[in-house]
């Protein structure tokens, strides 16, 4: 336990690839379920980051910021999934490039 | 050296499973995998000594909010499409800027010290208590009571805003 | 009484002008008339009862200041709503309670049949509360605020009939002269503000002498501008124009405002500056020389008006010209006497006119009066006391008044102003009996419907018409000259005036230094003076003589001498036509000058730039728009994009 193999940057790049894989399925991906999906990848990226740098800091602030960061993330799910049922009844689509009635 | 293996191993699981996330076709396999890159994440968190998140991460993310994902998708029942991916140049683009996204995250992740003091070298001493429920639960009901309050507000309205939503006579 | 209910004399009249406008047409014509009349009523016992007070302190210790309330306190200036009560405006304030008090009366009966009788008297009050203001005011801001009260109450009582154009139009044209003089008043204040750091009564007035030098252009700056003022709200030359259309106003608001009060506050305001005219001989000078004009000037067009109100009212210019007169030969005991006794006999003879035009049903014309002397008893008699006071008759109180002026006209001022006082008495000799016979004598020349409605005037009306009569009798005689302690208004304003004193003595006959007549002897003359005396009386019977001739011996004399001298028939006819060459060299420049600033500059150039602005912020949008896609996942791609920018700014930091 005294000394660690795997260094602060293997996790922190770990984290940027799950990040950017996240990103891509948010920008490329038409179904609204996977591009949620994604932002959940996003997150995870994130808390793993912010758990890599509690470890390094010995501080466990990190840790309680995952646990917010997952009590948003389950919120943001929650109405996510609610708004995408109340679309599906009306247009019969979960796709997003389909729904664009903001257009200016 | 038995880090480094189950390193390695939980990385190349996350990375597989995250890119099949985004490029499935079947919108359930692509949870099950969600599913998997939460579980490695999990077995991660262990390593990093952060217990109870890694109990939390499967009991919340891979229990409950999967299950939700799941259950919302076996309800709208969407039919396949043959394309996947959004038409057009917005994928290209999208393509583009999140490879300058990584090569940027790596610069900084790479870059000596990170711009920050304590970043590399040996990680601190840790207590023995460290990561387990009874500190996280110390400080977050004395440092972050406030913010935890509010965070069951907001879980409160997004459960009346979820019922609101989906209810079937929704009116707009 | 103690003088701390000072405050209740102008807070009475404005509290029944609130409650008589908030309850304009639901309250009865009792309470409304219970409410004007008992308001001015109840502020003219509390009046006098303060001036008994006064009469009661040593006559060095003769003022008393009462402080309201803080008003504006910002940086230098500081204004606070203050009451000062001084031998002058204990003066003034009896008139405006006393002589409004008789006319709130006349009131009740005049405007009987009016249809708005309770918006009537909530003006009425307001009045009366904005006079009060501005004759009590401690200091010029709170002044000002009186003198543009009263202008607004006279515009709001001449447009009282405001379904009627002319009326409508020439309250509008009064406010709009009264505006012009206003502005200089407002330069004035402004220039004793930044010379004296101060607005009070008491300061400015103390260190002027110690501050500004004797003729300094400060000083003769602050005084003229000030004038301009007063020539506006006095209707003297060149801003008499609006009083005459002001007759559109019901009679007893002429009587009130155009007569005995309002027109009068230019007088005070110089005679309560009279330290600043003392420092300043050439603006006294030109104070002497516009009144003497005026005084002549008005009198001339008054020789030919057929209107009774229009002849009354330029009479009334030409009687403040008197009034300019002696405020320009420092004689200013004198011109508070004669706004006095003037006040008393005008508000008279205004009332008296009221009360023929009434009986006549609202003819005004003078051509279809006459031989009313047995229908109206009353209004004939109490007309007669006025007439002979305005004309100077002894012992009638303008006997007296005009005398004093015209003595210290030509003590103080030399022979040329006092050679325009006496023409002008002859001519209003002449006019006023002109009026007095052309009505009251001579054949019936009544319309037939009038003379159906032919009555003599209610006891509400008749009554305060012949308590005006007795006080135009007797007016004079707390101010009889020659006699040992005959001069009891000069001893009771005594104490104002000293401070005159420490202007030094040369300031005092400035006006006649400047003049160059050299006249300057203020030794008492009792010889010159009973010889002045003789002089006008003679001028004003001879007046009086040359009336009788015209429009009772021989009605016809006066259209053969018109016919005779046609242009200067016309001339006096048209009023010098100096409304029209005002409308063509002032009025109507500006119209045009604003009508090119409106179209060039308004509509073209700053419409343009708004229009233009609101036009490119429209265009712009329209082209913002098209990011508006509706897709989200461009705006996540964006969102990315922002995100590239931030990441790459603190990878390259």
């Amino acid at each position: 336990m005294s000394t660690i193999a795997v260094p602060l940057a293997a996790y922190q790049i770990l984290a940027g690839a799950l990040f950017t894989i996240g990103v891509v399925g948010v920008l490329v991906r038409r179904s609204a379920l996977i591009v949620f999906m994604s932002i959940e990848l996003m997150l995870n990226a994130v808390n793993l980051s912010f758990v890599a740098f509690s470890r390094q800091h010995g501080s466990m602030d990190g840790h309680i910021f995952v646990f917010f960061v997952m009590a948003v993330a389950a919120a943001e799910v929650a109405i996510g999934l609610a708004i995408l049922i109340a679309i599906f009844r009306k247009r019969e689509t979960a796709n997003v490039d389909d729904v664009h009635l903001l257009k200016g | 050296m038995t880090e480094i293996i189950l390193f390695s191993l939980f990385a190349l699981t996350a990375v597989t499973c995250a890119l099949g996330v985004v490029f499935h076709k079947n919108p359930v396999h692509c949870a099950l995998l969600l599913v998997a890159v939460l579980l490695s994440l999990a077995g991660l968190f262990i390593m990093l000594h952060a217990q109870f998140i890694a109990a939390l991460q499967v009991i919340v993310y891979a229990g409950a909010i999967m299950v939700l994902f799941l259950f919302v998708l076996m309800l709208l029942n969407v039919r396949r499409h043959e394309d996947v991916l959004t038409p057009g140049a917005a994928k290209g683009f999208g393509f583009l800027f999140a490879l300058i996204v990584f090569v940027e995250l790596l610069w900084v992740a790479l870059s000596p010290g990170g711009g920050e003091q304590g970043s590399v070298g040996a990680p601190a001493a840790l207590p023995q208590e460290f990561g387990s429920p009874a500190a996280i639960g110390r400080i977050l009901y004395t440092t972050w009571l406030y913010p935890f309050e509010i965070t069951s507000i907001l879980l409160l309205v997004a459960v009346v805003g979820a019922v609101l939503l989906a209810r079937r006579k929704f009116v707009g | 009484m103690s003088l701390q209910l000072l405050w209740l004399v102008p807070i009475l009249p404005l509290l029944g002008a609130l409650l008589n406008g908030l309850g304009a047409g639901r309250l009865p014509r009792k309470v409304v008339s219970a409410i004007g009349v008992g308001s001015v009523g109840a502020a003219l016992v509390i009046a006098l009862g303060c001036f008994a007070t006064l009469l009661g302190m040593p006559g060095e210790e003769r003022f008393f200041a009462q402080t309201l309330f803080s008003w504006i306190d910002s940086g230098d200036l500081s204004v606070a709503v203050r009451l000062g009560l001084d031998p002058l405006s204990a003066v003034m304030m009896l008139v405006v309670t006393g002589v409004g008090f008789l006319i709130h009366v006349y009131s009740t009966g005049y405007m009987n049949h009016e249809k708005d009788y309770g918006r009537y008297f909530s003006y009425l009050n307001l009045f009366t509360f904005c006079m009060l203001m501005l004759v009590l005011a401690d200091n010029f801001l709170v002044m000002f605020f009186g003198w543009e009260g009263v202008g607004l109450c006279s515009y709001l009582l001449i447009g009282f009939w405001y379904t009627k154009p002319s009326a409508a139009e020439a309250g509008k044209k009064a406010f709009i002269v009264n505006r012009i003089g206003d502005w200089g008043f407002l330069i004035g204040i402004f220039l004793l503000f930044v010379t004296f750091g101060s607005l009070d009564f008491g300061r400015v007035f103390t260190e002027a002498p110690s501050i500004l030098p004797l003729g300094g252009g400060m000083a003769t700056a602050i005084a003229l501008f000030l004038f301009v003022g007063a020539t506006g709200k006095s209707a003297q030359i060149p801003l008499y124009t609006w009083l005459p259309d002001a007759m559109e106003g019901p009679t007893p608001v002429s009587a009130l405002i155009h007569a005995a009060t309002m027109v009068t506050a230019g007088v005070y305001m110089i005679a309560r500056c009279h330290v600043l005219y003392a420092l300043a001989p050439t603006a006294l000078l030109v104070v002497a020389v516009v009144g003497a004009a005026t005084a002549v000037y008005a009198a001339t067009i008054g020789l030919v008006q057929k209107d009774i109100k229009r002849v009354l009212a330029y009479s009334t210019v030409s009687q403040l010209g008197y009034m300019f007169l002696a405020m320009g030969v420092s004689a200013f005991a004198a011109g508070i006497f004669h706004l006095m006794t003037h006040a008393f006999f005008k508000a008279l003879l205004f009332l008296g006119a009221g009360s023929v035009i009434h009986a006549l049903s609202g003819e005004q014309d003078m051509d279809r009066m006459g031989g009313l002397k047995k229908h109206l008893p009353r209004t004939h008699a109490t007309m007669l006391i006025a007439t002979l006071a305005i004309a100077g008759i002894f012992p009638f109180a303008g006997f007296f008044s005009k005398d004093e002026i015209l003595w210290k006209a030509f003590s103080n001022g030399g022979p040329i102003l006092w050679a325009a006082g006496v023409i002008g008495a002859f001519l209003t000799a002449f006019y006023m009996f002109r009026l007095y016979f052309m009505t009251f004598h001579g054949s019936e020349r009544l319309t037939p419907e009038a003379k159906g409605h032919l009555h003599e005037s209610p006891n509400s009306m008749t009554i305060p018409l012949m308590l005006l009569a007795v006080l135009s009798l007797i007016g004079g005689l707390i101010q009889v000259p020659l006699l040992q302690g005959g001069q009891r208004l000069d001893a009771f304003l005594e104490p104002v005036f000293a401070d005159l004193a420490r202007v030094g003595g040369a300031a005092a006959h400035g006006a006649a230094a400047a003049a160059g007549h050299g006249a300057a002897h203020a030794a008492h003359d009792p010889g010159q003076e009973i010889a002045l005396m003789l002089v006008s009386l003679a001028i004003a019977l001879a007046g009086i003589y040359v009336a009788h001739r015209f429009y009772v011996k021989d009605p016809q004399a006066p259209h053969r001498l018109a016919a005779r001298a046609r242009g200067w028939y016309d001339l006096l006819w048209n009023k010098y036509w100096v409304d029209e060459i005002y409308d063509a060299r002032i009025v109507q420049p500006i119209v045009r000058l604003s009508n090119r600033l409106w179209k060039d500059v308004d509509a073209a150039v700053v419409d343009g730039a708004v229009n233009g602005i609101g036009r490119k912020i429209e265009q712009g949008a329209g082209w913002l728009r098209l990011a508006q896609t509706g897709y989200v996942q461009l705006y996540a791609l964006i969102l990315t994009v922002g995100l590239v920018v931030v990441f790459g700014y603190l990878a390259l930091r």
